[in-house]
């Protein structure tokens, strides 16, 4: 499904990804976790297309194509989807017609007929409902003083709307309280099968009880520094990265974790 | 040399064009109408709101009102006012001194429309004016005035519109006196549509007295070189008013939006949002002031301009004010011209969309910020409709 090779990314110059191998078969779950600005999310990102990063060396396949030849709405409508971290805010572009707006671009790409307003409150009203998003939310402008969990939700609404190959979920359960973890969880194992695949970057643990992953990655200062089953999860939320990254020899910063 | 050019001469006419060129105002090109130039034939279709009460004012001339209909009881009386009558309130606002455009006006206009409304008046319907030129209007001098005097506690929403469908340049130099009585809540929707070689030159006047409110939505979205006045007087303690207002200016446009709000006793509040989008080499001048004099103790003031910039050639000019004299109140001013947010950009694209179409999607969602707040649905969705349709021939 996708092939990391020797990444390195930088911005304004300045290195951030240092040599990163991963490989991603169909239907795997990898979760990525580490220090506060050891580049979890800059990965995200160069995987999702955005500019600001440079990548200065190594290469990125998804399903045998070339990722870093495609634009970032080339790289969506393949199919690739990243949850935000902080997912941005549009005054003004009502959250219904944005959501409508981004399916039907991934259906006029498939050759699909466009759905108009009512088509698609039928095909979104059971996802809003699983996700137990509140309804007022969709008349409301993108983001726009949505709570952070109404945020987080609220990306995981356009996940399974527009039901990606491989979804990047950056920190998806920060700012979640337990019961809209839950329900994050279902969202991501209700799409869960064995032609698709997903990057969940976490700082907690408890996410990998209900997203049980094949294989945890440690990032630390750009490299991965360390990759085990779903039980180095377990290690790391006993013992924290400092052990890992003396082995390693590299500075994992010390803040903690948000 | 007359009074107009000598008043451009001094620092204040100086200052008061400063961005935008006064020539067209001064010159001798374009000439009041020596008689009523009435259509010649049927009217073509003018755009209207379908539950209106609608007057017509072709070339200067006012047309039958057909739509008079059964409102004659609203409380709501409109009549047409010959050069030499008064009304009681005519030009004690735009008078000779506030400016060009009033004194442009007060020498030109022909009939004055006086719409009155009675102590709590009401009328269920919109009142629509709609200004039109035609071919018979090229090279002249066009002096629309109207009157409304809004008595104690009447409400009511009046819907201006400017078009011109004639080939050649036209100079509009509309002027509309609104004087809110106490209680009053006047909604004011302007729309210009002028044509692409029309100037317009255009000012609304307006005095609120105790506990009124006036709301006053703009969209300029043609016309070659267009100038907007706002002069405002919080006259009543508790009184408050909205100014908002878009500009759309592409290709060689120069729109120029200029405000004036004075705050002279308490508790009164100004909320002001002015947005632009500039594309090609089009300009925009906002210059706004609120002045609260030493008197207007608790007042809330707030004044905001935002500027889309969709070109490297389009350039807009900011000039937000405040002049605070007293010292309980409550008061803030920003101003911001930008490009398109990268970040927005990138999250749009993320979700599939190309790159031409999420900008359209961002410039839509800049300009809904005022264009959603318009009370009349009807208007709401026309003006919806004709910025998506300038917004999509935007080059990327
Ligand atoms: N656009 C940017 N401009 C400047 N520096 C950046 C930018 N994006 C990331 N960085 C820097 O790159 C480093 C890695 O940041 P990144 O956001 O990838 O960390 P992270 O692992 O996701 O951290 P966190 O756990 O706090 O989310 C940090 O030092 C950060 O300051
Ligand atoms: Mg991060």
């Amino acid at each position: 499904m996708l092939k990391i090779e020797n990444l390195h990314a930088a911005v304004d110059g300045k290195p951030i990804l240092k040599g990163i191998d991963l490989e991603i078969a169909p239907g795997q779950i990898h979760a990525i976790m580490g220090p506060n600005g050891s580049g979890k999310s800059t990965l995200a990102q160069v995987l999702a297309g955005n500019e600001d990063y440079e990548v200065t060396a190594g290469s990125i396949s998804y399903q045998g194509r070339d990722l870093l030849e495609l634009s970032v709405e080339d790289r969506a409508l393949a199919g690739i989807f990243l949850a935000f971290q902080y997912p941005v805010e549009i005054p003004g572009f009502a959250n219904a017609e944005f959501l409508r707006a981004a399916v039907n671009a991934h259906r006029k790409h498939r050759g699909e007929s466009e759905l108009d307003a009512f088509d698609f409150s039928k095909f979104a009203r059971d996802k809003i409902a699983q996700l137990e998003l509140d309804p007022k939310l969709m008349t409301r402008s993108l983001n726009a003083g949505f709570s952070g969990g109404e945020k987080k939700r609220n990306e995981c609404l356009q996940m399974s709307l527009l039901e990606p190959t491989f979804a990047i979920l950056d920190e998806t359960d920060s700012g979640l309280d337990i019961d809209a973890l839950q329900i994050v969880a279902r969202g991501v194992n209700t799409l869960r099968g064995p032609e698709r695949s997903f990057l969940v970057i976490t700082h907690y643990q408890r996410l990998l009880d209900y997203i049980v992953p094949d294989t945890v990655h440690v990032l630390a200062d750009g490299r991965i520094i360390r990759s085990g089953g779903k039980e180095l999860a377990l290690e790391l939320e006993d013992k924290g990265y400092g052990w890992l990254a003396e082995k390693a020899g590299v500075a994992t910063g010390g803040e903690d974790p948000s | 040399m007359n009074s107009l050019t000598q008043w451009l001469e001094t620092p204040t006419g100086r200052e008061s064009w400063k961005y935008s060129d006064p020539a067209p105002l001064t010159g001798d090109r374009f000439a009041p109408f020596a008689a009523p130039a009435p259509p010649a034939g049927d009217l073509p279709l003018l755009p209207a709101c379908a539950d209106s009460r609608r007057l017509v004012f072709w070339n200067e001339t006012c047309l039958a009102d057909e739509t008079a209909g059964d409102d004659r009881s609203s409380g709501m009386t409109i009549a047409a006012l010959t050069k030499d009558r008064a009304a009681p309130g005519l030009g004690t606002l735009a008078t000779d001194e506030s400016g060009t455009i009033a004194d442009l006006n007060n020498r030109n206009r022909q009939e004055t429309l006086h719409i009155h409304l009675e102590d709590g008046a009401a009328p269920d319907r919109p009142l629509e004016l709609v200004f039109v030129t035609d071919d018979r209007s090229s090279d002249r001098l066009v002096a629309p005035r109207v009157l409304i005097t809004a008595g104690g506690g009447s409400r009511a929403v009046i819907i201006e519109r400017h078009l011109d469908l004639g080939r050649d340049p036209v100079l509009n130099v509309p002027v509309v006196e609104v004087l809110c009585g106490p209680g009053s809540d006047i909604t004011h929707l302007k729309w210009l549509g002028n044509g692409p070689d029309a100037l317009h030159y255009g000012g609304t006047f307006v005095r609120q007295d105790e506990g009124s409110r006036y709301v006053s939505r703009e969209f300029v979205l043609a016309g070659h070189r267009v100038r907007r006045e706002m002069h405002l007087h919080l006259a009543g303690p508790g009184a408050s008013c909205i100014l908002a207002g878009l500009t759309l200016a592409s290709g060689l446009r120069h729109t120029d939006v200029r405000t004036r709000v004075y705050h002279d006793v308490p508790g009164c509040t100004t909320d002001e949002l002015y947005k632009g989008i500039l594309i090609d080499r089009g300009q925009s001048v906002f210059d706004g002031l609120i002045r609260v004099a030493p008197d207007a103790q608790q007042t809330g003031a707030y004044q905001t301009n935002r500027n889309l910039l969709l070109s490297d050639d389009a350039v807009s000019y900011s000039i937000p004010r405040l002049e605070i004299y007293a010292d309980d109140v409550k008061c803030s001013h920003g101003s911001t011209t930008g490009q398109l947010s990268a970040e927005e950009m990138f999250y749009l694209r993320s979700r599939g969309f190309d790159e031409m179409m999420a900008r359209r999607l961002l410039s839509y969602a800049f300009a809904s910020e005022v264009v959603d707040q318009v009370e009349h649905p009807g208007l709401r969705e026309e003006l919806t409709a004709s910025i998506q349709q300038i917004l999509d021939k935007v080059p990327s």
